[in-house]
């Protein structure tokens, strides 16, 4: 599987330059756009929209993702992930509140910075998935050391979360010495 | 000594000027030419509208503004083809605020929509000649300047050569004594009657507008976070105006206040319907359209359940003042939408006194965050 391919979903250059969006109408051919390639690319890869030289208010926001956002983590889109990419900070604002009173979160890149998950998140999802982002792969066992959790359940509750928001994508199982399974989890981004 | 910059060509309806007679000193100005206007006046062809309400000292009276524009009748004059002239008398307003020159930018327009000749008497404060001059309206009225005074009007040539840099140091942090507020770029009138591609342009503005806003708060000092949010939610009550407001003018305005102490302000105020009636029609509340506009406001930031709708309040902006004056100490959001008014600062919520709770009139959003002084 060749992990972490990503491609590019550039919304200034689909939008014929267009720079500012401000509403549902800003944004409507772009929706449709933005599902199309998502379906189109191969398990395991990665769809990054950059927000290159854009300024979105909410309302264009919830028009451009809500839908995409929900469809993935309902798991229609099985291995594929979504990464908001190129956020300036205060778009990185207008899209969070957005996430916030939809109740959804989103991996995105802010200024540059290493991956995190924007929204609405607990906050020890959100620390594991930037742990979980630094690395190749991770395990419920890397988690539950790293975070010092009680037990692997825990851990594997975590991870369980990530993948269903579509932050996280298993491989696996693979055996365990000593008996047993385990997965292996990648971040869509890093 | 009479100073001309835009020719001499006479005034024609639909227009908006700056005149005093040469004759007429500044000082007098005002009321030589009131009693030169007197027959005018009297018979119900010309209206003289006080600017005084929008004064510094006065911003609790600012909302006396558009509840007068939206009280403005032009006269039968105007129905039969000779322009009603609409007086707007700054000579007893001394400093104004950033909120008042964005009121003022929707006002002009929507007495020119009235079919009123609009008459602007000695703006002294340097940006509400500003606002009137560079606020894109020349490009919308048939714009003339005639001032009777050796101020220094910054004309368009030195705003394009004025960089961000140079635009931040003569703002009153250099403790510069100038009027209450420096505008940090030309206020932005938006036409929201036109085209798609007129919606578009301004949209674009805007965005620049914004971007514009953020780098102007870390020039200033404020924390990058605080900066960005501003700038956020300055894109976000554009969009408001925009999307929601369903009036025919709106402006966004923003720069820095020197009194009493620096802030950096913006204002985003509209001719709309009012944040009431825009929920109603936005999300289908027709039965609630008698439920107070401050009833509105408070459930905005109180997560109230309005009509038993629980969760469709407070998407976007009003996520946003949260944020802001939980980041920065002191800053202060106001809202005021047709009769009501609600102050939102750190730890208050504090719904205005509205005389009447009615919808319309418009809504002007003012975010005000408090900047260090420097030396």
């Amino acid at each position: 599987m060749n992990t972490r391919a990503e491609d590019i979903f550039a919304i200034r250059e689909l939008a014929a330059n267009r720079t500012t969006f401000m509403d549902e109408e800003d944004v409507a051919g772009l929706e449709p756009k933005l599902w199309s390639q998502l379906k189109q690319l191969r398990e395991g890869a990665t769809l990054r929209v950059s927000f290159a030289g854009v300024k979105m208010a909410s309302g264009a926001a919830r028009k451009l993702l809500d839908r995409v956002l929900r469809r993935i983590q309902s798991g229609e889109l099985r291995g594929r992930g979504l990464v908001l990419d190129d956020l300036s900070r205060s778009v990185s604002y207008n899209i969070r509140v957005m996430l916030l009173s939809e109740k959804l979160c989103a991996v995105a890149r802010v200024d540059g910075a290493p991956p995190t998950l924007l929204g609405d998140v607990e906050e020890a999802l959100k620390s594991t998935f930037e742990f979980v982002a630094t690395r190749d792969d991770a395990t419920a066992r890397d988690i539950q050391d790293h975070f010092k959790l009680n037990t692997v359940a825990a851990a594997t509750n975590r991870l369980a979360r990530l993948q269903r928001i579509g932050a996280l994508r298993r491989d696996g199982p693979r055996p365990l010495e000593g008996g047993g399974i385990e997965y292996v989890f990648q971040a869509v981004a890093r | 000594m009479r100073r001309d910059t835009k020719g001499a060509a006479p005034l024609r309806a639909p227009a908006v000027g700056i005149i005093a007679p040469a004759a007429v000193r500044y000082a007098t100005a005002s009321e030589e030419l009131r009693q030169a206007l007197l027959p005018e006046l009297v018979a119900g062809r010309a209206r003289w509208i006080s600017m005084d309400g929008l004064d510094i000292k006065h911003t609790q009276r600012h909302g006396r503004l558009l509840r007068t524009a939206a009280s403005y009748r032009p006269g039968l004059s105007s129905v039969l083809g000779v322009p009603h002239t609409a007086i707007l008398d700054w000579s007893s307003t001394g400093s104004t605020t950033v909120a008042a020159l964005a009121q003022f930018a929707v006002l002009v327009p929507w007495l020119i929509d009235q079919g009123a000749v609009v008459v602007c008497v000695e703006p002294s404060n340097r940006d509400v000649a500003r606002c009137l001059e560079q606020g894109a309206l020349e490009h919308v009225l048939n714009f003339r300047w005639v001032d009777n005074r050796p101020t220094l009007p910054i004309s368009r040539g030195d705003e394009s050569s004025m960089s961000l840099l140079g635009a931040t140091r003569i703002s009153t942090l250099s403790q510069r004594p100038a009027g209450a507020v420096d505008l940090l770029a030309s206020p932005l009138v938006l036409d929201l009657r036109h085209s798609a591609d007129t919606q578009r342009a301004h949209k674009e503005q805007a965005g620049a507008a914004s971007a514009l806003l953020g780098q102007s708060g870390v020039s200033l000092g404020l924390r990058d976070a605080v900066s960005s949010t501003c700038s956020a939610l300055f894109l976000e009550v554009v969009a408001n105006a925009l999307t929601h407001s369903a009036g025919n003018w709106a402006s966004a305005a923003f720069g820095v206040l020197n009194e009493p102490e620096p802030r950096l302000e913006f204002a985003v105020a509209d001719d709309g319907i009012g944040i009431g009636a825009a929920m109603s029609r936005r999300f289908g509340l027709w039965g609630v359209h008698r439920i107070p506009e401050r009833a509105w406001l408070a459930a905005l930031f109180t997560d109230a359940d309005v009509d038993g709708r629980r969760g469709i309040l407070g998407r976007g902006a009003t996520l946003l003042m949260r944020e802001i004056v939980s980041l920065a100490p002191g800053a202060e959001i106001n809202i005021r939408s047709g009769g009501a008014s609600l102050h939102l600062g750190e730890n208050l919520l504090r719904p205005g006194i509205a005389a009447s709770a009615s919808h319309g009139l418009g809504t002007v959003i003012t975010c005000s965050v408090p900047l260090a002084r420097r030396a």
